[in-house]
C-alpha cells in the first residue's frame, strides 16, 4: 500500500513530464490525421514546449534545497535539475523559432523526435540511477539517430549509420560499466549509501576504470574525445536547426550527469577527466584549424568546447561546478547563435564553405558585426559573455591548483590558454572572410534584414550579459548542488 | 545661470563650432557651415547678454593651475567693465562678419575651414579678454596670432598670401619675445602675474639687484617691453609693417581680425596694465602712438588699393588709441576702440562688397560711378567714413572729441614748451589727413568722374526721400496698387546679405547707441564707468570741423587732378615723385628691414637660383658679414658630421635587430604555426571515413586511457 501511495505522490510531482508524455501521444494522433505540410504539428509542439517550460518553472514553488526523492530513489528532483530542464526547454524553443524563421518544411515526425529527446533529457537531468540514466540516454540517442536520418539524402544515411554504430558501441561500453557496478555495488543508485559502502572494499583503480567505462556513454553525448568521431559528418549533414539543438541540449545534460557522478564522490575521477580534457582540446582545436566548411568547423570546435566545459567539473576541495554550469548557460546563446549565423550565411552565400562568405559582411555590415561578436564569444574574448565563462572556468583551475598542490592543473591552465589562442585563428576566419576579403562574385541572394535583426538579439544578449553578468551568476548560484 | 557657467558654455560652443566645422570637410553640409556658424554666434550673443555685471564691482573666479615652489599661478577669469564691453563687442562684430562671409565666400572650396578658423578666433579672443593674469593672456595672445596667421594665408595657393602670413607671424613672434621679457620683469618686481596684484603695495623693493636701476626705472623698462609686444600686435612703430600685407586674406576676415578686434588686443593689454604705466613710459608710448598715426595717415593718402588705404587708416587709428593709453586717458581710448571697431568693420565690409561687385579689382582708380549701382553700400560707407573723420551725429565724433580733449589736456599740462605738446599736435595733423584720405577714397570709388558730387548726393537723397515719403503716404492711404509701396518692397526685397550686414554696422556707428546728445561726449554712458578728466575744451570740435572743410576742398580737387593724370598717363617728376614713392612704400621701413636682415642672414651657399646668385656675387657677398659664414662652417663641419655618425650607428644597430627579429623570432613563430597545422592535418586525415577504423581507433584509445590509468595509479 505504501508503495502504491509513493507512486501516486511521486506522479504528482512530475507534472511537466506528464504534460510532455501526454502531449507527445496527442501529437502522434495529430500527425497521423493531418495532411502533409500541415502547420498543426509545429503549432502544437510549440504550445507543448511552452507549457512544459512554464510548468517546470512555476510548478515547484516550495521545493526544498536538498531536493525530493521520487519513485523510491529512481528520480531526484532538485533545483539543479530544474535549471537544466529550463535550459533544454529554452533551446527547444530556440530550435522551433529557428526552423520557423528559415521556413524549413519539416515533417511532423521531426517535432515528435525532438520532443522525445526533450523527454529523455528531462528524465536524465533528475536521476542518479544507472538504469534511468541508461534508458534516458537510449531514448535521446535513438531519437537522434532517426533525426539525422530523416532528410532522405545519402549523406544523411551515412552520417546516421556512423552515429548509430558509435552510439551503440558507446552504449555497450556504458552498459558493461553499469553491469560491473551492479555486481560490486549491489544497487543501481550511485548516490545511495549502500552503494558507497559496498564499493569501498574494492581497489580505487578498478572503480576508476569502471567509472570511465560507464561515463563513455555520456562522453559520447557531450561529444568529448575519444568518442567524437561521429561529430563532423553528423554536423555537416543534418539540417542546421536540428544540429543547433543537438549541439547544445544533450551536451548540457550530459555534463550535469558527469557532475552528479563527480559529486557522489565515490572515487577520484580527476585523472580520467584530465586526460579526456587534454585529448578533447587538442583534437578539437587542431582539426578545426583545417576546416573549410563552417558547420564542420563548428562541430570540431564543439569538441574543444566540451573540453573547456569539463574543466569546470573537475573535483577540488571546494568545487561547486559553478564554472561549468555558468559555461553551459552562456553556451546556449553562443552556440545556437553561431548556428543561426551559419544558416543565415548559407542562405546568402548558397553554401557552408567559408570561401563563399567573401564580401558578405561588406555588403551587409550589420551581419558582419554580428558575426564578429558571435565568433568573439566562441573564442572567449571580451566584451562578450564567452570571456566571462572562460574566465570562471580558468579561475576554478587556479583555485584547484593552489588547493591540491599539483602541477597538472597549472599545466592544464597553460594548455587551455594556448588552445584558446589557437581557436582565435579558425573562429575569426569567418568574420575575416566576410569583412576583409573582397568578393569576386556578387552574393546570390539579397541580405535578409529581418533575420539579421533576429541574429542581433543573440549578439546583444552576448554583450549585455558580459556587461551585466549578475543575472546569470545569480541564477547559477541559486541552483548549485 | 551663474557667470562661471555662462562663460564656460559660451567658450565651449565656439570651440565645438571650430571642431564641427573642420570635420565637415567632405560632407554635403559644407555649404551650410556659414549658417551653422551664425547660429553659434547668435547663441553666443544670447549667452553673453545674460552676463550682467554690476558696473561698480569686478567678478573673478580662479582655478589652481601652476604651482612652482612658492609661486602659485592660477587660471583666472576676470570680468570687469573692460572685459564686459570687449566680450560683447567681439561677438557682435563677429556676427556681422559671419553674416557677410556667407555670401562673400559662397563659392569657395574651403568655406568650412574659413568659418572654423573664425570660430577658433572668436574663442581665443574671448579667452584673451577674460584672462585674469599675464601668463594666461599670453597663451591666448599667441592663439589669436595663430588664427590671424591661418586667415591671412587662407588662400594658401596664392604666393602673396603665404608670404604675408609668414611675415605677420614672424613679426608677431618678435613682439611676443618682448612681451615675454616684460612679463618676466613684472614677475620679478611684483612676484605675481595677476592683474589685480599690480598695486604699489605688492611692489617688492628688495628682490632685485640691479645696481644702476631704480625700481621705477625697472618698472618703466617692464612696461616698455610689454609695449614691444603691443607694438607688434597693434601695429605700432617700428613693427607696423605686417598689417598692410595682411590684407591678402579674405576681406571679411580682415574686417574682423585686422581692423576691429585682434589688433586692438594690444590696446586692451595696455588698458589692463594702465595702473602701472609710469609717466616716462607713458610719454614714450604716447609719442610713438602719435608718430605712428601721422606716418600711417601720410601713407594712406598715397595708396591706390582700396584695402591698403583702410589698413593704413587702421594703423593710424590704433596709434590714436595707443597714444590715449600713454596719456592715461583709458576711458577715452576704450571708447574710441569701441566706435572704431564698428565703423572700421563697416568700412571693410563695404570694401568687400565693392571688391565683390568689381570682380576682385582692388585698384581705386579703376572704380568710380558706383554711387548709382550699389547705393546701399554707398550710404553705409558714407556714415562709417563720417564716423572715422569725426563728423557730428556719429559715434566717431564723440570718441575722437574725447580723445583729442584728453590729448590737449595732456599736452598743455606742463606748459606749452614741453615735449608733450607734440602729441596733440600730431593727432591734429592725423585728423586732417584722415579727412583727406577718406574724401579721396569716396571720390575715387563712388562718384562719377567729372561731375559734381554734391549735386549727385543731393539729387539722389532727394529721390530716395521723395520715394520714401510717397510710399509712406501710400501706406497711409492703403493704396495697394500704387508705385511707391512697390518701391519700398522692392528696396527691401533687393537688400542682400551684404547690404544688411553693412547697414547694421553703419547703424552701430551712429551716436545714439552711446549718448543721448550727439554734440558732446560729456553724456556718453560709456565714459561714466571709466575714470575721466575734468577739463573740457569746447573749441576742439570746431577745430576738427574746420580741418575737415579745408581737407574736403583740397582733397576733392587734388583727387580729380590725380585721376586726370592717371587717365592721361602723366607721371609726377622730381621731388614730388620721390615724396610720393616714399609715402606709398611707407617710408621704406619695410625694405630697410629686409636689407638689414638680408645682410645678417644670407650666406653665399644657400641660394640655389642662378639669377639670384649672380646678383649676390656682385653685391651682397662683399657686404655680408663673416659671422654667418663662420656659423655655417661650424654647423656643416662638426654638428652635421656628429649627427650623421650617430644616425649611421643607429641604422646599423636596427639592421641587426631586424635580422634577429626576422630569423629568430619570426622563424620560431612560423615553425610553431606550421607544426600545428601539420599536426591538425594529420588528425583530420586520420578520420578518413571508414567506420570500422573509427570504432577500432576508439577502442584503442579507451584501452590506452585504461592503460595509462593503470600505469600512473
Amino acid at each position: 500500500m505504501t508503495e502504491l501511495l509513493e507512486i501516486l505522490t511521486s506522479s504528482q510531482n512530475i507534472l511537466p513530464e506528464w504534460i510532455l508524455i501526454i502531449g507527445i501521444l496527442f501529437l502522434v494522433v495529430i500527425i497521423s490525421f493531418q495532411k502533409d505540410g500541415s502547420k498543426w504539428p509545429y503549432r502544437f509542439s510549440f504550445l507543448l514546449v511552452l507549457s512544459y517550460t512554464f510548468s517546470a518553472s512555476y510548478y515547484y514553488e516550495n521545493l526544498p534545497n536538498e531536493g525530493i526523492k521520487l519513485f523510491g530513489d529512481l528520480l531526484i528532483l532538485d533545483k539543479t535539475s530544474l535549471f537544466f530542464k529550463q535550459l533544454v526547454a529554452l533551446s527547444t524553443i530556440v530550435f522551433l523559432i529557428h526552423s520557423r524563421l528559415f521556413k524549413y518544411k519539416f515533417d511532423g515526425e521531426i517535432y515528435f523526435l525532438v520532443l522525445c529527446i526533450l523527454l529523455g533529457l528531462s528524465f536524465l537531468a533528475m536521476t542518479t540511477n544507472f538504469l534511468v540514466i541508461y534508458v534516458s540516454i537510449e531514448l535521446v540517442s535513438i531519437s537522434s539517430y532517426v533525426l539525422v536520418a530523416t532528410k532522405n539524402d545519402k549523406k544523411n544515411f551515412e552520417a546516421a549509420i556512423k552515429y548509430l554504430i558509435f552510439g551503440a558501441t558507446s552504449s555497450a561500453i556504458m552498459l558493461y560499466g553499469i553491469s560491473l557496478f551492479y555486481g560490486i555495488g549491489h544497487t543501481l543508485n550511485f548516490a545511495d549509501s549502500v552503494f558507497f559502502k559496498s564499493i569501498a572494499t574494492n581497489s580505487a583503480l578498478i572503480i576508476q576504470i569502471i567509472t570511465f567505462l560507464f561515463l563513455a556513454g555520456l562522453f559520447f553525448k557531450i561529444a568529448a574525445a575519444p568518442f567524437q568521431s561521429w561529430v563532423p559528418d553528423v554536423y555537416e549533414a543534418t539540417s542546421t536547426p536540428i544540429i543547433s539543438f543537438l549541439s547544445f541540449a544533450p551536451k548540457a545534460v550530459g555534463v550535469l550527469v558527469v557532475a552528479r557522478v563527480v559529486q557522489a564522490n565515490f572515487v577520484n575521477l580527476n585523472m580520467v577527466l584530465l586526460l579526456i580534457i587534454f585529448i578533447s582540446l587538442i583534437v578539437g582545436n587542431l582539426a578545426a584549424l583545417w576546416q573549410t566548411n563552417l558547420k564542420r568547423m563548428l562541430g570540431y570546435s564543439g569538441i574543444a568546447q566540451a573540453g573547456f566545459i569539463l574543466i569546470g567539473v573537475l573535483k577540488g576541495p571546494q568545487t561547486d561546478f559553478y564554472g561549468a554550469f555558468f559555461y553551459i548557460l552562456t553556451y546556449l546563446p553562443i552556440t545556437m547563435g553561431a548556428f543561426f549565423l551559419a544558416d543565415l550565411l548559407k542562405k546568402q552565400a548558397g553554401s557552408d564553405e567559408m570561401e563563399d562568405f567573401k564580401g558578405i559582411g561588406q555588403k551587409n555590415i550589420f551581419l558582419g558585426l554580428n558575426a564578429v561578436i558571435i565568433m568573439m564569444a566562441l573564442v572567449g574574448l571580451p566584451p562578450t559573455v564567452g570571456f566571462m565563462a572562460k574566465l570562471m572556468v580558468f579561475s576554478s583551475i587556479i583555485n584547484m591548483g593552489e588547493d591540491m598542490h599539483s602541477s597538472a592543473y597549472y599545466g592544464l591552465l597553460i594548455f587551455g590558454l594556448l588552445n584558446a589562442a589557437i581557436s582565435i585563428y579558425y573562429y575569426l576566419k569567418v568574420p575575416y572572410f566576410m569583412l576583409i576579403k573582397k568578393s569576386y562574385n556578387q552574393p546570390r541572394y539579397n541580405p535578409d534584414f529581418f533575420l539579421t535583426v533576429v541574429l542581433t538579439y543573440f549578439s546583444i544578449a552576448l554583450v549585455v550579459f558580459f556587461l551585466y553578468p549578475d543575472f546569470g551568476t545569480e541564477w547559477v548560484r541559486k541552483v548549485l548542488f | 545661470m551663474n557667470p562661471e557657467s555662462i562663460i564656460f558654455y559660451n567658450l565651449f560652443i565656439y570651440l565645438v563650432g571650430f571642431v564641427l566645422l573642420l570635420s565637415l570637410n567632405n560632407s554635403v553640409f559644407k555649404q551650410l557651415s556659414g549658417w551653422i556658424s551664425i547660429v553659434i554666434s547668435v547663441l553666443g550673443i544670447i549667452f553673453s547678454s545674460s552676463l550682467q555685471v554690476p558696473s561698480t564691482e569686478n567678478f573673478s573666479i580662479s582655478y589652481n593651475w601652476l604651482h612652482l615652489g612658492d609661486t602659485h599661478i592660477n587660471f583666472k577669469i576676470l570680468i570687469d567693465n573692460q572685459t564686459y564691453f570687449m566680450y560683447i563687442l567681439v561677438q557682435i562684430i563677429a556676427f556681422f562678419v559671419k553674416l557677410f562671409s556667407t555670401k562673400y565666400l559662397e563659392h569657395d572650396d574651403g568655406i568650412n575651414r574659413y568659418f572654423a578658423f573664425l570660430n577658433l578666433f572668436v574663442f581665443s579672443m574671448l579667452g584673451l579678454v577674460l584672462a585674469g593674469n599675464l601668463l594666461q593672456l599670453y597663451l591666448f595672445w599667441e592663439l589669436v596670432g595663430f588664427c590671424s596667421y591661418l586667415l591671412i594665408g587662407f588662400w594658401y595657393t596664392k604666393k602673396a598670401a603665404n608670404s604675408a602670413a609668414i611675415k605677420a607671424f614672424l613679426i608677431n613672434r618678435l613682439g611676443d619675445a618682448f612681451l615675454m621679457v616684460g612679463i618676466f620683469i613684472l614677475f620679478l618686481i611684483y612676484g605675481n602675474l595677476d592683474f589685480d596684484a599690480f598695486t604699489p603695495e605688492n611692489l617688492n623693493k628688495s628682490a632685485f639687484g640691479f645696481p644702476f636701476l631704480t625700481i621705477e626705472g625697472l618698472q618703466t623698462l617692464a612696461v616698455l617691453m610689454v609695449f614691444g609686444g603691443v607694438a607688434a600686435k597693434s601695429a605700432q612703430l617700428p613693427l607696423q609693417i605686417w598689417l598692410p600685407d595682411a590684407m591678402e586674406g579674405p576681406t571679411p576676415a580682415s574686417a574682423l581680425i585686422h581692423a576691429a578686434t585682434m589688433v586692438v588686443a594690444g590696446v586692451f593689454l595696455l588698458g589692463r596694465i594702465s595702473p602701472i604705466i609710469t609717466p616716462d613710459a607713458g610719454l614714450v608710448i604716447a609719442l610713438i602712438g602719435g608718430l605712428t598715426s601721422v606716418l600711417a595717415a601720410i601713407s594712406a593718402v598715397f595708396q591706390y588699393d582700396i584695402k591698403k588705404v583702410l589698413a593704413y587708416s587702421t594703423i593710424s587709428q590704433l596709434g590714436f588709441m595707443v597714444a590715449g593709453m600713454g596719456m592715461g586717458a583709458v576711458g577715452a581710448s576704450f571708447f574710441h576702440l569701441t566706435t572704431h571697431a564698428f565703423f572700421k568693420a563697416g568700412l571693410f565690409l563695404c570694401a568687400g562688397a565693392i571688391i565683390n561687385y568689381m570682380h576682385h579689382e582692388q585698384d581705386m582708380r579703376k572704380m568710380g560711378n558706383l554711387l548709382l549701382k550699389i547705393p546701399v553700400v554707398f550710404y553705409a560707407y558714407l556714415i562709417c567714413a563720417a564716423s572715422l573723420i569725426g563728423l557730428p551725429f556719429t559715434s566717431g565724433f564723440l570718441s575722437k572729441d574725447s580723445l583729442l580733449n584728453a590729448a590737449v589736456a595732456f599736452g598743455t599740462k606742463d606748459g606749452y614748451t614741453n615735449i608733450k605738446i607734440l602729441v596733440p599736435f600730431m593727432m591734429g595733423i592725423t585728423s586732417f589727413l584722415t579727412s583727406f584720405y577718406m574724401v579721396r577714397q569716396l571720390v575715387m570709388v563712388f562718384f562719377q568722374r567729372q561731375e559734381s558730387p554734391v549735386d549727385k548726393i543731393i539729387s539722389s537723397t532727394k529721390r530716395t526721400f521723395d520715394g520714401a515719403i510717397k510710399s509712406f503716404q501710400d501706406i497711409l492711404n492703403a493704396d495697394n496698387e500704387s508705385l511707391g509701396e512697390e518701391k519700398v518692397i522692392n528696396f527691401v526685397r533687393n537688400l542682400g546679405v551684404f547690404d544688411v550686414s553693412v547697414l547694421g554696422l553703419a547703424i552701430c556707428s551712429t551716436w545714439f547707441l552711446f549718448s543721448s546728445n550727439p554734440f558732446s561726449f560729456e553724456e556718453v554712458w560709456f565714459l561714466e564707468v571709466f575714470p575721466k578728466d575734468e577739463t573740457h575744451f569746447p573749441w576742439i570740435p570746431l577745430a576738427v570741423g574746420f580741418l575737415f572743410i579745408v581737407a574736403l576742398l583740397i582733397s576733392y580737387n587734388a583727387t580729380y587732378e590725380e585721376l586726370r593724370r592717371y587717365y592721361l598717363g602723366e607721371r609726377k617728376s622730381g621731388w614730388q615723385r620721390n615724396i610720393f614713392r616714399m609715402a606709398k612704400s611707407h617710408f621704406y621701413i619695410d625694405s630697410f628691414y629686409k636689407k638689414t636682415f638680408f645682410l645678417l642672414i644670407k650666406s653665399n651657399q644657400s641660394i640655389d637660383s642662378q639669377k639670384y646668385s649672380n646678383e649676390i656675387k656682385t653685391s651682397t657677398i662683399t657686404k655680408s658679414l663673416e659671422i654667418s659664414n663662420f656659423f655655417q662652417k661650424i654647423e656643416s663641419n662638426y654638428v652635421d658630421k656628429l649627427i650623421k655618425k650617430i644616425s649611421t650607428l643607429v641604422i646599423s644597430l636596427s639592421e641587426y635587430s631586424s635580422k634577429i627579429d626576422d630569423k629568430i623570432v619570426d622563424g620560431l613563430v612560423l615553425k610553431i604555426s606550421f607544426g600545428l597545422k601539420n599536426l591538425g592535418n594529420n588528425i583530420r586525415k586520420s578520420q578518413s571515413g571508414q567506420i570500422q577504423l573509427y570504432v577500432l581507433g576508439m577502442a584503442i584509445i579507451i584501452l590506452f586511457i585504461v592503460l595509462v590509468k593503470i600505469i600512473i595509479f
